[in-house]
């Protein structure tokens, strides 16, 4: 269960990570990358990666493929418990609408 | 999607309107067109909070949601957290049907990030966002944005409440020429000028700074400044003539957030003035609001408890352009409304299955000088990582309003002959909101998400204004045939604001399924079923109760002069309106659409193209208002459905060019009653990154 919250921890701090580092991913290369410059990555660098190169981001993070099919659905809310939670937990009837979807919509 | 409201059409429960292009109307679960047959201005959703990072963005003269007035735009979004139902205890006054929280893009990065997004589409529309991150010393970033939109009519014409029809600006330009000696409206003296321009439905200019500042791992500050700048052609208060009004605002803020050792603290300040109505006298505002929230984080195993303290203080003052001896406006002076707050959440989670979380809040009002409490209980049960069942029973209240409480405003309707005193109430019980709700979430296959709520709401402790009374002055009755006439010599009325034993009932359902095929296609569908009733709802409309109380009047000053002598001058009569438990009425609401919800698929190819559609649909509504030509006060407006899309090819990484069409069916039919046409919009334009 720990290594289940401890995936989930990066899970979410994957997602949170904001501010996207443009700069630094004009040729992304997972493999060179740390650990640190890999949690910087933003949902839509991941989206830019090739399925190897996220199959190696998956792998260093101990996660498998599916779980990175979480990022699409479950995504975090802070506003129902006033902290940090995933959409499927949240205690209240919430709606996350991600910078993602309104850049990709329109 | 080209702006923050009409991004809300991606989330289950949210009804959008476009009153005007560029120019939204956002109610959660309806509430909306509370009491009908009154003014426009109950149109206006007043009972959802909105926020940025937490600081309340809110319109305290008579509610709603100034879309426009928001100093960001969507490329400042980094997300936006849409909480449904009552939840006042969370957030304080006005999360009555909801809440919408916007959380803002933060700088991560030291190196210097450039992004702009631009694009330009029909009806001259024109849309411009740029940002700008850095980072400076070893800790300090910094995020710059700016943002400009020109938002084009598709109709030309306005629609006037006198014939039910639409018509040009010369049309109005008479219209006024010939009330202007009649009435002697108040309008400013360079109206024309001041007039909207008749292409435009909106413009606005936003600029801000955000900065985060870690001191150590458990010292952070995050800050925030702006301005925002706008004008828009839309709806809220209207005119004698136009549903649609110019509206400008000015406003500047600062937003501090800083956590500590556990503690939270937050503190917010916004000034700066609006007008309401450019072309009235009597709607211009300076306003200051100050917020400052504190709370704290105690965690003992599997108990958190938060509890904090929070004010929050309001001045609006609209004597810079009004005679306040004349009571030319509705304040006439600087007033404040304000709060002193308490509250406590606990969070309890047993066997990492069962949750139970328990808010209680109490609201220490200035006016009405009252304490209310709210609360809000949930229970959750993780069945496992696949299902979860939730129930919420809550209760959440309004806040008070400027006008509602301060307003003592002469409407002089024939200057030296008839006159309107519009008071507020200082003592006006606030609307209150109980909802029960019961949620299932589920995770059928690894790549469904899937969540379904039912809610019951009852809302109480509505208040808003009717006549009082009407006083005719020095009355002279003529023996005319078949009945005399009363022809007064001076007329005074009385208008103010009031409770009602109004019960609204709303029950309802909503779904949304998302589904992630794979990581290239995405898609997801939702919905909303619900029904509101209204129980011991007042019908009568402004205009018809003064028309009573005109007969009412005039039938004593009869009564009086046959009892003086044919002829003779009465002196002065008075008749008074009372709402009799008789005329309360049982009746279905109408307002709301029945059904509404959306659908979206996103499908990226070749990781260059992003090929993505949206669809929001609503059913039909009915809006009723009341004027003084009452044949005029319905609109119906038809259902809609809307089909969006935009393709993106991304020539570089992170540039892209795109095309973008809303309204893909190009249904041109209005969405909000007596508004602008809608028609469909075509943007071209590029996402750039330096």
């Amino acid at each position: 269960m720990t290594k289940r919250f401890w995936r989930a921890g990066i899970l979410a701090c994957l997602i949170s990570c904001v501010g996207v580092a443009h700069a630094q991913v004009s040729s992304l290369n997972v493999t060179e990358m740390s650990e640190a410059q890999i949690r910087q990555l933003s949902y839509n660098d991941l989206l830019q990666l090739s399925l190897e190169d996220l199959m190696t981001v998956a792998n260093r993070f101990g996660m498998s493929a599916d779980e990175i099919l979480e990022y699409f659905l479950n995504k975090d809310v802070v506003a129902a418990s006033k902290k940090a939670e995933k959409s499927m937990e949240s205690p209240l009837s919430t709606t996350v609408i991600s910078k993602e979807q309104i850049e990709q919509s329109g | 999607m080209t702006n923050i409201p009409e991004a809300l059409r991606m989330a289950p429960g949210v009804i959008v309107r476009e009153k005007t292009p560029g120019n939204y109307d956002v109610h959660i679960r309806g509430f909306d067109n509370i009491p009908s047959n009154n003014m426009l201005l109950y149109s206006e959703n007043m009972l959802t909070l909105l926020m940025i990072d937490n600081r309340p963005v809110y319109n305290y003269s008579f509610g709603g949601t100034l879309w426009e007035t928001l100093p960001i735009e969507v490329s400042d979004v980094e997300r936006i957290e849409i909480i449904r139902g009552a939840s006042s205890a969370l957030y304080g006054p006005n999360a009555v049907t909801g809440t919408i929280n916007i959380i803002t893009k933060k700088s991560t990065d030291k190196k210097l990030v450039v992004h702009a997004d631009n694009a330009v589409g029909n009806n001259n529309s024109k849309l411009a966002n740029v940002s700008g991150s850095f980072g400076v010393g070893e800790k300090l970033k910094l995020r710059l944005s700016g943002n400009y939109q020109w938002n084009g009519r598709f109709n030309k014409d306005h629609y006037y409440y006198g014939d039910g029809q639409y018509h040009p600006q010369s049309f109005f330009d008479e219209q006024y020429e010939e009330m202007k000696p009649l009435y002697k409206v108040k309008l400013e003296e360079d109206i024309y000028e001041k007039e909207p321009m008749n292409e435009r439905a909106g413009e606005k200019f936003g600029a801000n700074i955000s900065g985060s500042m870690p001191f150590s791992e458990k010292v952070n500050v995050d800050f925030a400044l702006g301005s925002q700048k706008s004008v828009v052609l839309s709806s809220a208060l209207g005119n004698q003539w136009n549903p649609l009004i110019t509206r400008d605002s000015e406003t500047h803020y600062a937003d501090l957030r800083a956590q500590a050792y556990g503690f939270q603290f937050q503190a917010n300040y916004l000034f700066g003035e609006r007008d309401y109505e450019r072309m009235s006298k009597g709607f211009y505002i300076m306003e200051d609001i100050l917020n400052l929230n504190l709370e704290y984080e105690y965690k003992f195993k599997n108990l958190t408890l938060r509890p904090g303290v929070s004010y929050q203080e309001t001045f609006y003052d609209d004597s810079k352009k009004v005679d306040a001896a004349k009571h030319e406006g509705y304040l006439n002076g600087k007033k404040e409304l304000s709060s002193l707050s308490y509250f406590l959440r606990a969070d309890y989670t047993l066997f990492q299955k069962l949750r139970l979380i328990g808010a209680i809040r109490g609201d220490k009002y200035n006016k009405p000088d009252k304490n209310y409490f709210t609360w809000q209980f949930v229970g959750s049960y993780k069945i496992n990582d696949n299902h979860m069942l939730r129930a919420v029973y809550s209760r959440a209240n309004r806040g008070p309003f400027m006008a509602d409480t301060y307003s003592n405003y002469k409407w002089e309707t024939i200057p030296g002959y008839y006159n309107i005193n519009w008071n507020g109430k200082q003592d006006l019980k606030l609307p209150v909101m109980d909802m029960i709700e019961f949620g299932y979430r589920v995770k059928p296959i690894k790549n469904i998400q899937a969540e379904f709520e039912v809610f019951r709401n009852t809302a109480t402790d509505y208040s808003w204004f009717i006549p009082d009374s009407l006083k005719m002055y020095n009355v002279t009755v003529y023996p005319t045939s078949p009945v005399p006439t009363p022809v007064p010599g001076g007329l005074e009325g009385w208008i103010s604001y009031h409770n009602f034993d109004l019960k609204v009932i709303q029950t309802g359902v909503s779904a949304n399924v998302q589904v992630a095929m794979s990581r290239n296609l995405t898609m997801n569908v939702f919905g909303t079923w619900q029904k509101t009733e209204l129980e011991n709802f007042y019908p009568k409309s402004t205009f018809e109760i003064l028309n009573a109380l005109t007969i009412d009047a005039g039938t004593k000053a009869v009564m009086g002069a046959m009892i003086a002598g044919n002829g003779l001058p009465v002196g002065e009569v008075k008749a008074t309106n009372e709402v009799k438990t008789t005329e309360l009425v049982s009746q279905d609401h109408e307002a709301t659409p029945s059904f509404y919800g959306g659908a979206g698929v996103n499908y990226i190819l070749k990781d260059k193209w992003n090929i993505n559609t949206t669809l929001y649909y609503y059913g039909k509504q009915t809006f009723v208002m009341n004027r003084s030509y009452s044949a005029f006060g319905t609109d119906e407006i038809s259902a809609k459905t809307l089909v969006n899309l935009k393709v993106s090819y991304e020539f570089m990484k992170d540039n892209k060019v795109f095309v973008n069409v809303r309204n893909l069916l190009d249904d041109r039919s209005n969405e909000f009653a007596f508004a602008d046409q809608i028609g469909a919009k075509f943007f071209a334009g590029v996402n750039l990154t330096f």
